[in-house]
């Protein structure tokens, strides 16, 4: 189902070439990339949909070939979907997926993270949405223990909230409790 | 190195975490600090919150109608306080009490919760003998015993409480007879009831609402004095006051005037007194400044951010400047206060322009302007600032004959009015020709008066408006047909004054005055 070698429909005017990080080029029909709306932008910005415009490849840089390879199946397989909104997000406490979605998220969790990360990044709502529903299945139902396990990280609570019950400090954190990651954007390093 | 969670942006675990239930963010809470400080920041999964306070040490919680129970080592009032903390201000849209907390303390750390008083369904059950408040449009309250005097109070909140639409009260005991609670709550007619011999529902009809705030309106004041929930409450009302009357004529002295309630907040050495008009009474407040007290009663008054009022009067002098500053600035702060009429007494003309400025534009209908002190002669009005102000051009009405004598170059400012009165130094054959025109093509114009300093020659102004003027008559009329109208534009001159008003035809003479004028 990938575009990498697309030996159905080969014609450069209904496709754009994206580069991945670790420069692998892949052809990506134009109907798909109107699942993104970073790549929908850029090739309306760029008129890549029209055939007089010489279109040259894109480059991703945040994204791996491997993630990119894993984009194009989501893409492929919402190919006829209708167009997502942002009211399509109903609430529920039960996590049902389909088994296609099942499969294809079936991955772990740092996997599932670089994912998110790519399908921020090229702005993708259904896989984006999908992917943060997924996660919280995993998380959900568990003890603060069981979650610790799953999300591989340790505790920086000295105390329990509510039990008051001493909890095993995480010596990877800061001396004066802070959080390890900053609410607040840091600044871009010089 | 895998990347993980916690390497993620915050937004994107937000939305993670967002999609979890309640009692999976309580456990994420529990695994490290940063995981807890997002989600005290994520708004809540669900919308309706449920405690049940047992007798034993523990109270129920009901999330969405899925109840767990949790048993609570420490003070339960203070475990309901943490609880009710987590949730943003607002978000709670239903929260019911089962017990009564233990004492009014404890009472007043609950209802002075933001999240309370912003929840639009609010219940105290079972909350004793006494009746305590709640904010929600219908609500029931379950006590052992009813007397006429929680009856009483009861009527007096709800008469208050906006959004209030009914409630249903059982009790073991009705401790009065059925013509008793007729009298208190049928008296002004704002109430509807039924009574069986356990229950008693009271509702509000909604048209009565309206009046019942009017009949209240010194009733709110001393109700918001209550508590902050019912301070809250009064003041999200909109005021309605028929007359209203702030008076700052010296350092010494201030006045409020609001419906029949006349207050007078006078100076004693370092202490205040107080005279109430209405009920003849003398209060004395020690070490108090007057306009202290003065200005924070009218603080009370506009602190709704909602007020009409009919008539405004407003008396200022430079002596009682601080005062003048002060309530000026309560003027500004209300955000939608609306006066048809609005009466400036004042000393000069910056004062006229400072409190002209403190109203937005549009914010009143009729402007009257006068002197401060009744007994001083009109004299010329070279400060013609106060016709340029945008309030000045958008009022319908304008009065300022015993404010100032004015140019007739200022004449076409009064053109858009509907009325309006005024004292001219002089006016020529070619100004009333040019008003003519103007006010007959006017689509609002009603009538004017313009009042002369010096005597109009009759014959002059006859000749310009083609009219019969008499040797030696007082005065002289004349009409014009009004363009593309059915209606009239009458004149009627004086040596002293002109009045000009506005006439249709059609109308039946018993009601239209203006006709029976020409006649």
């Amino acid at each position: 189902m990938s575009c990498e070698e697309p030996t159905t429909s080969p014609t450069p005017e209904n496709n754009i070439t994206v580069v991945s990080s670790d420069g692998k080029e892949f052809l990506l029909d134009l109907k798909l990339t109107e699942q993104s709306e970073t790549l929908a932008r850029l090739i309306s910005n760029f008129e890549y949909d029209r055939t007089d415009v010489k279109k040259d490849p894109v480059p991703l840089g945040n994204i791996t070939s491997a993630q990119m390879q894993k984009i194009i199946e989501w893409l492929q397989h919402h190919r006829y979907y209708p167009k997502w909104e942002q009211n399509d997000i109903h609430y529920s406490t039960s996590f049902t997926f389909e088994t296609w979605v099942e499969e294809y998220l079936n991955i772990p969790n740092n996997e599932m993270f670089e994912l998110l990360n790519a399908a921020n990044y090229l702005n993708i709502p259904r896989l984006f949405s999908t992917i943060c529903r997924i996660m919280a299945s995993r998380i959900t139902g568990k003890s603060a223990e069981q979650i610790r396990t799953v999300l591989n990280i340790k505790t920086d609570v000295k105390n329990d909230v509510y039990t008051g019950i001493p909890i095993q400090e995480d010596s990877s954190s800061s001396e004066d409790g802070m959080s390890e990651i900053s609410l607040s954007p840091s600044p871009p390093p010089i | 190195m895998p990347l993980r969670i916690i390497d993620l942006p915050v937004e994107m675990i937000n939305k993670i975490f967002e999609e979890l239930d309640t009692f999976s963010r309580f456990n994420l809470q529990k695994v490290s600090k940063t995981f807890r400080i997002i989600i005290d920041r994520l708004k809540p999964s669900f919308k309706t919150l449920d405690f049940y306070i047992n007798t034993d040490d523990s109270i129920n919680l009901i999330f969405d109608r899925f109840p767990v129970k949790l048993v609570l080592k420490t003070h339960k009032i203070d475990e309901i306080l943490r609880f009710l903390t987590i949730f943003q201000p607002g978000t709670l849209e239903y929260i019911e009490f089962r017990n009564e907390p233990k004492t009014r303390k404890n009472l007043l750390k609950i209802v002075n919760l933001e999240q309370i008083k912003r929840a639009r369904n609010l219940k105290f059950l079972e909350l004793g003998v006494k009746i305590r408040v709640s904010n929600g449009t219908r609500f029931k309250i379950y006590i052992k015993e009813f007397d006429v005097e929680d009856i009483a109070r009861l009527r007096d909140f709800l008469l208050t409480t906006a959004h209030f639409k009914s409630c249903l009260l059982t009790a073991r005991q009705f401790n009065f007879t059925f013509p008793r609670i007729e009298r208190i709550l049928r008296s002004d007619k704002c109430l509807i009831f039924t009574i069986n011999r356990t229950q008693l529902i009271i509702e509000k009809p909604v048209q009565k609402l309206r009046s019942a705030l009017i009949n209240f309106q010194y009733f709110r004041m001393r109700t918001r004095k209550v508590c902050h929930l019912l301070r809250d409450t009064v003041d999200r009302q909109p005021i309605v006051i028929s007359d209203c009357a702030v008076r700052l004529p010296s350092v010494s002295t201030s006045v409020l005037n609001l419906n029949e309630y006349f207050n007078e907040y006078s100076k004693k050495g370092k202490n205040c007194e107080i005279y109430c008009y209405h009920s003849k009474r003398t209060k004395q407040i020690d070490d108090a400044w007057h306009v202290d007290l003065a200005m924070n009663d009218l603080s009370i008054l506009f602190k709704s951010s909602n007020v009409r009022i009919d008539d405004l009067e407003l008396v200022f002098r430079r002596e009682a400047k601080y005062a003048v500053d002060w309530c000026l600035r309560l003027i500004r702060k209300v955000s939608n206060l609306y006066v048809d009429g609005l009466v400036l007494k004042v000393e000069n003309t910056k004062l006229a322009l400072s409190a002209l400025s403190s109203f937005k534009t549009g914010s009143f209908r009729c402007l009257t302007i006068e002197f401060s002190e009744p007994e001083k002669e009109v004299g010329i009005l070279y400060d013609s600032r106060i016709i340029g102000t945008e309030q000045f051009r958008q009022a319908e009405e304008i009065d300022i004959a015993k404010y100032g004598i004015i140019d007739p170059i200022h004449l076409e400012s009064f053109y858009h009015c509907n009325r309006f009165t005024i004292t001219l130094s002089s006016l020529s054959a070619e100004n009333i020709l040019q008003l003519r025109d103007a006010l007959a093509s006017s689509d609002n114009f009603e009538e004017c008066y313009i009042y002369l300093s010096r005597p109009l020659n009759l014959s002059n102004i006859g000749k310009s408006l083609e009219a019969n003027v008499p040797d030696g008559a007082p005065f002289f009329t004349c009409e014009y047909p009004r363009p593309d109208t059915d209606s009239y534009l009458g004149i009627k001159v004086s040596p002293s004054e002109v009045f000009i008003f506005c006439y249709s035809t059609l109308e039946s003479g018993e009601d239209d005055e203006n006709s029976n004028l020409t006649k």
